[in-house]
């Protein structure tokens, strides 16, 4: 939008002294936030001495100006090009797959295949080396480690969750099968960030989890030695559900317990 | 010649024990001691010293095979005491590759999200005064890739003062600025240093005469000298001259003007010895340690 309008001097003045009425100090405060102009000429008036109201007033606007626009976990999850794509791709595979799934004939396997390694392909991508907005510098703070990793995590899954399962319940996959991605994904992911502990390297520790789930799942049906919905069942089956669990959870407390070599691992 | 300096317990915030770190046959840092209370310390060396691999370890991004390390009064070895460590650090990395994307006020805001500060207007007000004080009021707005390599520099630099840290680990913070700019550095530090530790690592021996209450020489992962500029400097007292011809029973000659040269060694009979600087001193002392 372009500016055409400015402020005289004497309204910024009166402004500035705080001793403009209360309505066009507010409707003058709403166009300072969006017109530079007045705003140098504002900062040029003599100086207002410290402590006074107007000093309070420039204050507040400048925090409203320069304050940054999205949440702490948004900076944290999404700041860099590598985070965005880690995120935009798990939403993207979730969103399309379910509607792949049901338009082709082979619609279970390979949904139950693929739908799993979106939140290891996140996890792992949030490891990467340019994933870090601040590099070594942030390994020096206190958040460093696991907390980043974990936050950055949760974002994904908070998002990819609702997302996965919701167009899969939309586009009539079974709801046996919309949710009983969730916990092998679960579990994989988790395999990926305990990697992230070791002297292994995640990426290529969730390249192998991936293909390995998914060759596993869609093999039978495609070699046409069993029919394609037994494996699919059987993933969502109690014992394999639960077998999914119990691995998610272990992979979650190891990597808990191994959480100091986070931080220390990537900088040998 | 020392290896450790004298401060009471009560005022040290920085120790080291025997600390040393191999990376596979090579020791980076080998059977490191340090006792260093508030003030600005400087750690000089020839590239491959281990100055980088001692500072990291000091900033605690990297852990030190053996040895015992206290930062602020607290063993980082110990993950509790090492996040309370991080909370009063700031650390400057050799290369601190930033993303470019940010602006350096989101950059400083960002890394201060990570310094655990959770309100919004007090981040702001502290980002935009760190900017200030290294100079990048002006650019604050610009994206971080578009601004010259010694900007990007000072943007790590904002980012490791943010805070307020009383720990402040600084792998070569002089390197892409301008006279000026260092000079201004200067300032900055010396607000740090009036209440913490300031610990530095250069190439530049006037920037330590300058800066610096203490000097580190390293060499070959060993801190090979310790004490003050004018200490180092005295190092050279009566065993630097100046002639125009080479002399061959000279340590170290070098050229420094026109025909002149500088001498480091056993003054020849003659000879007028020459009033040494921290440069002489430094390469004395690493000449001589070899």
């Amino acid at each position: 939008m372009t500016q055409t309008w400015h402020a005289d001097e004497e309204t910024l003045r009166a402004w500035a002294d705080g001793s403009a009425a209360t309505v066009l100090a507010a409707s003058l405060e709403a166009h300072l936030l969006r017109c530079d102009e007045c705003r140098r000429r504002t900062a040029t008036l003599a100086p207002p001495t410290s402590g006074s109201d107007s000093v309070r007033r420039w204050d507040a606007l400048a925090d409203r100006i320069d304050r940054p626009r999205s949440r702490p976990l948004l900076r944290l999850g999404l700041a860099t090009p590598g985070l965005r794509t880690a995120w935009l791709a798990s939403i993207l595979l979730l969103l399309t797959l379910p509607v792949l799934a049901s338009v082709l004939d082979v619609r279970l396997p390979v949904f139950m295949a693929l739908a799993p390694v979106a939140p290891l392909a996140a996890v792992a991508l949030t490891y990467g080396r340019d994933a870090e907005p601040a590099g070594e510098l942030a390994l020096a703070t206190p958040t460093a480690g696991l907390r980043v990793v974990a936050a950055r995590a949760a974002l994904v899954a908070v998002s990819a969750v609702p997302v996965g399962t919701g167009v899969a319940l939309l586009v009539g996959l079974p709801t046996a099968v919309a949710f009983g991605w969730l916990l092998p994904g679960a579990a994989l992911a988790s395999l990926v960030a305990l990697a992230g502990t070791t002297r292994l390297e995640p990426a290529v520790v969730a390249a192998t989890l991936g293909s390995v789930w998914a060759v596993a799942v869609s093999w039978p049906a495609a070699s046409r030695r069993l029919p394609a919905d037994v494996v699919t069942h059987l993933v969502a089956s109690a014992p394999a559900q639960l077998t999914a669990l119990v691995v998610a959870l272990t992979a979650i407390a190891l990597t808990i317990a191994r959480r100091d070599s986070v931080a220390y691992r990537r900088t040998a | 010649m020392t290896t450790e300096t004298t401060h009471t317990s009560t005022d040290t915030l920085l120790g080291a024990a025997g600390i040393t770190k191999a990376f596979g046959p090579h020791t980076a840092v080998d059977h490191v001691d340090l006792a260093l209370g508030p003030g600005i310390v400087g750690v000089l060396g020839p590239n491959g010293a281990g100055k980088t691999t001692l500072l990291r370890i000091l900033a605690t991004v990297l852990a030190p095979d053996r040895g015992a390390l206290s930062l602020l009064g607290l063993d980082p070895a110990h993950p509790k005491a090492r996040t309370e460590v991080r909370r009063r650090l700031g650390y400057l990395p050799q290369s601190p590759r930033l993303y470019g994307g940010f602006t350096p006020l989101e950059m400083v805001d960002y890394v201060a999200i990570l310094k655990e500060q959770t309100d919004a207007g007090r981040r702001r007000r502290e980002a935009v005064a760190v900017l200030e004080a290294v100079g990048l009021g002006d650019a604050m707005h610009k994206r971080i890739r578009t601004l010259s390599g010694g900007m990007q520099q000072r943007v790590a630099l904002a980012s490791a003062l943010v805070g307020a840290p009383d720990l402040l680990v600084l792998d070569e913070p002089a390197t892409g600025l301008d006279p000026e700019q260092r000079i201004a550095l200067r300032s900055v530090l010396a607000e740090t240093s009036h209440r913490g530790c300031v610990v530095l690592s250069t190439h530049n021996t006037a920037e330590v005469a300058a800066l610096c209450q203490q000097v580190l020489v390293m060499d070959r992962g060993r801190i090979c000298w310790s004490g003050t500029p004018t200490e180092l400097a005295a190092e050279a007292d009566g065993r630097v001259w100046e002639s125009d011809v080479e002399e061959p029973t000279a340590l170290r000659s070098w050229l420094t003007g026109p025909g002149t040269r500088r001498h480091l060694g056993t003054l020849p009979e003659g000879a007028a010895p020459a009033v040494p600087t921290v440069d002489d001193g430094y390469l004395l002392v690493t000449r001589l340690t070899r």
